[in-house]
């Protein structure tokens, strides 16, 4: 039993509407019923209980899954890549807050755009059961229906007013445009990203100066710097400035250093070496090496100075104010400076 | 389809007469049927006349002078521009903000007006639509661009490195990307929606060619079934009141790029609305310039009648006012308060070398307007309207300059205290950004119908007009 399409052309929406309501006396069902026009005539179709419309879910589906991304990008990057706030809130309620509306607000668009998509199984390329003259203004009727039927509903169109009636027959849904379209899109990606990775691993690379010193024109960072002024504090806080220590010294007694010297082998040596000469066995891992603690550079250095290097670290150096109390640090330099004699 | 047009003019000649009138005012009321509408949207699409092409040539230069600027730039660095301490914002954030204002008055006349159901707006609803989508692309480039290096740009991503730099991401500046990708795509999404009808009228009028194939392709598939059609309503109905608490923040989120800071003149509680009705303003007059344009040049005079200048002038008058509003609510507290930094930064912009933007400004975007839009037999005329229009895209322009590298230079710190001035790279990237929406615009015109057909077509088969003894009146139409 060969199934068929009827498509009827109507040039007045009251024609196609009476032909609607004689279809279903003839017993086609709604759903096997269409109407097709350029502008919506909701009264022209087989009565409002017939469309089915699933915009709801769609909408909150979209927003929750915005409201997940707005958190992930907010809250949860704020607690993965933790940075100092001064006391402030780790993840900020009203300014994660705009970003996750604004995402909630893209899920719940993109996901209605995408569902209009799925509820009408779009895109569907090809050339479907369609005339073009419905975008003349003609409205089509489309019935689908067994070919016992099929004469009657073709009449049922004539009497209803029909200026045309065509008899179709049901078409695979053509898939050749579609798969053709993501082959190029999927070729398209691939080829701008292998280039991309070509440029990436420096196959391909463009000469642009990448150092802002590089280039001609620095305008606003060149010199002569100012220098501060005397009474000026410096960023990293009145322990550097000179005359000032940061903490009181201990005097070198042999104590001091005998604790220096087991303090130097556990938290320095690995680096910079039981002779503080730099050359730790770890050193051969840093580039630059470890500084050598006897070298003229190294002599030239205040206890102050050297005091904040530990303290808060330099360079590839790690900080050690949590493995060394204040007096464990002053006996680490007592030790540190009698090494370079 | 029932259609208006075909119902005779009554014998009465009088009633015939006012009727007559009436549809000559009336876009809706002047019913065409569906062929001859399609006829006179699409025809322009495929006709180019010499214009066309001196409009192409100029727009297609200038933006190939705004890549070739913005590659010498980015070769010689950025200090070619006139940046340097304290203003190292330049134009290419007033362009951002200018332009970002363009885009907000497109879903402004397109969705706020649909959710109202102002018909007037249906046959400038899609160019105001598309229009935002250029400027918000455009807008976009400036802050690749300012960045200078800007194949460094994931230096601003916060992603474990050996610089140890974490950047900080609760910075109003990501509100601006997470905002300009959201309001992008809503945007695209949005104008596609709209045109998908339309598309599939393309794909039947053209049953060969690559046209056929792009349209065909870009209908994905419209049938205009009463399914679609309803749910397309809902779709589109869902994005008309979604987008527009995203357009209102938009510009908010703009303007807290500037009040979230401590500078004077920024930091300002009512920076958000002020930018909002600011971006609405320039929009709204760059809609109306594009809608002349499109009026004169594509001959659309069938469909942007005098109606439709009368209604976006009278908008672009009110926009004015509440303009007005802002600024002086924007410039009393400051004034009132007597802050040592807030009153130099008004004696710069009253008496010293800011004085000619400052009393610019004011006269491009209050004067000018007023002076012009008042009188409707002024405001329904071409050339006052477009005078108007491109007196408040300067004066606007003006206005995000003051705010951008003027007030930046007047900060707490009188000994850094510097002023901006203007130098050819960013003045050719200015002028190119213009080149580009107008060739982004231009080339839209041409592949795409620019008038709503499907919506002008409803529009005309849901009015009516009804007879009260002597008079005809038009029934206000309410489609559900």
């Amino acid at each position: 039993m060969a199934e068929f399409h009827v498509l009827g052309l109507f040039d007045d929406v009251e024609s196609a509407t009476r032909s609607v309501r004689e279809l279903q006396h003839l017993g086609v069902s709604d759903r096997a019923i269409t109407v097709m026009s350029a502008m919506p005539l909701p009264e022209a179709g087989p009565g409002p209980g017939w469309l089915r419309q699933r915009g709801a879910p769609f909408a909150i589906l979209g927003a929750l899954a915005g409201i997940g991304l707005g958190l992930v990008i907010t809250a949860g990057l704020y607690l993965l890549y933790q940075i100092n706030t001064g006391l402030q809130p780790l993840v900020p309620i009203p300014t994660s807050g705009i970003t996750i509306f604004e995402l909630m607000m893209l899920g719940t668009m993109a996901t209605m755009f995408i569902g209009f998509l799925i509820v009408h199984r779009l895109p569907a390329f090809g050339r479907p059961t369609y005339d073009p003259r419905i975008s003349e203004g003609k409205i089509g009727v489309l019935t689908s229906a067994n070919d016992d039927l099929v004469a009657a509903i073709e009449n049922a169109l004539k009497t209803a007013g029909a200026a045309d009636v065509n008899r179709l027959p049901v078409r695979e849904h053509d898939t050749r445009t579609w798969n053709r379209l993501v082959a190029g899109l999927i070729m398209v990606a691939g080829t701008v990203g292998i280039v991309l990775l070509l440029f990436w691993y420096d196959y391909l690379t463009v000469p642009l100066p990448t150092n802002m010193a590089d280039q001609l024109s620095t305008g606003a960072q060149q010199g002569p710097r100012l220098a501060a002024p005397a009474e000026a504090i410096p960023i990293q806080g009145p322990d550097l400035i000179s005359g000032q220590p940061a903490t009181l010294p201990l005097p070198a007694t042999a104590d001091s250093l005998q604790r220096g010297q087991v303090l130097f082998d556990i938290h320095c040596a690995l680096c910079h070496g039981k002779g503080g000469k730099g050359d730790g066995p770890l050193s051969v891992y840093f580039s630059p090496p470890p500084l050598d603690l006897t070298s003229p550079a190294a002599r030239t250095l205040s206890d102050q100075r050297i005091f904040v290097v530990v303290t808060q670290g330099f360079g590839l150096m790690p900080q050690l104010r949590e493995n060394l109390a204040v007096d464990e640090r002053w006996d680490v330099i007592n030790y540190v400076r009698s090494l370079e004699r | 389809m029932a259609i208006p047009d075909a119902e005779a003019l009554p014998e009465d000649p009088e009633l015939a007469r006012q009727m007559e009138e009436l549809r000559r005012q009336h876009l809706m009321l002047d019913a065409r049927p569906l062929p001859e509408l399609a006829d006179k949207i699409m025809t322009p699409m495929t006709t180019h006349g010499r214009l066309f092409w001196f409009l192409l040539f100029l727009f297609g230069a200038g933006s190939l002078m705004l890549l070739a600027v913005w590659i010498y730039q980015m070769y010689w660095g950025l200090g070619i521009v006139g940046i340097g301490r304290p203003t190292m914002w330049e134009p290419y954030l007033v362009n951002y903000i200018y332009f970002i204002g363009i885009g907000n008055a497109g879903t402004f006349i397109s969705a706020v007006l649909r959710a109202l159901r102002f018909e007037w707006r249906a046959p400038i609803s899609r160019a105001a639509e598309v229009m935002t989508v250029f400027a918000m692309a455009t807008a976009g480039l400036f802050p690749l661009i300012h960045v200078g290096r800007t194949w460094k740009l994931y230096w601003l991503f916060p992603y474990p490195n050996e610089r140890q730099i974490w950047p900080n991401y609760r910075s109003p500046l990501t509100w601006d990307v997470v905002a300009i990708v959201t309001y992008l795509t809503c945007s695209i999404l949005f104008a596609w929606l709209g045109l998908l009808p339309d598309l599939a009228t393309a794909r039947d009028r053209y049953n060969t060619g690559w046209r056929h194939r792009l349209y065909a392709m870009a209908a994905l598939g419209w049938r205009g079934t009463q399914h679609q059609w309803a749910t397309h309503k809902l779709t589109l109905d869902v994005f008309t009141f979604a987008i527009i608490p995203v357009m209102f923040l938009m510009h908010t989120i703009v303007s807290w790029d500037f009040s979230m800071n401590l500078q004077a003149g920024w930091h300002s509680t009512v920076f958000g609305p002020y930018f909002v009705i600011g971006a609405l303003f320039s929009g709204v007059a760059m809609v109306i310039i594009v809608m002349l344009a499109m009026r004169r040049f594509m001959g659309l005079e069938y469909f942007i009648r005098a109606e439709h200048l009368d209604a976006m002038g009278k908008f672009l008058l009110i926009m004015s006012f509440a303009w007005v509003y802002f600024i002086f609510n924007d410039y009393l507290a400051p004034w009132y308060g007597q802050e040592p930094v807030d009153k130099s930064l008004t004696h710069l912009l009253q008496n010293l070398w800011a004085a000619p933007l400052w009393y610019g400004m004011l006269f491009c975007n209050i004067v000018m307007p007023a002076a012009l839009l008042v009188f409707k037999r002024l405001r329904t005329w071409p050339p006052t309207l477009l005078v108007a229009a491109v007196s408040v895209q300067i004066g606007m322009w003006i206005e995000r300059f003051i705010i951008v590298p003027v007030m930046m230079g007047q900060n707490e710190l009188p000994y850094s205290w510097g002023k901006y001035t203007l130098r050819l790279p960013e003045t050719l990237i200015t002028i190119g950004a213009f080149c580009l929406v107008g060739l982004l615009f231009l080339l839209f015109t041409r592949f795409f119908p620019i008038i709503p057909l499907w919506e002008v077509h409803e529009g005309q088969a849901m009015v009516g007009l009804k007879r009260v003894g002597r008079v005809i009146l038009r029934t206000h139409p309410q489609p559900e």
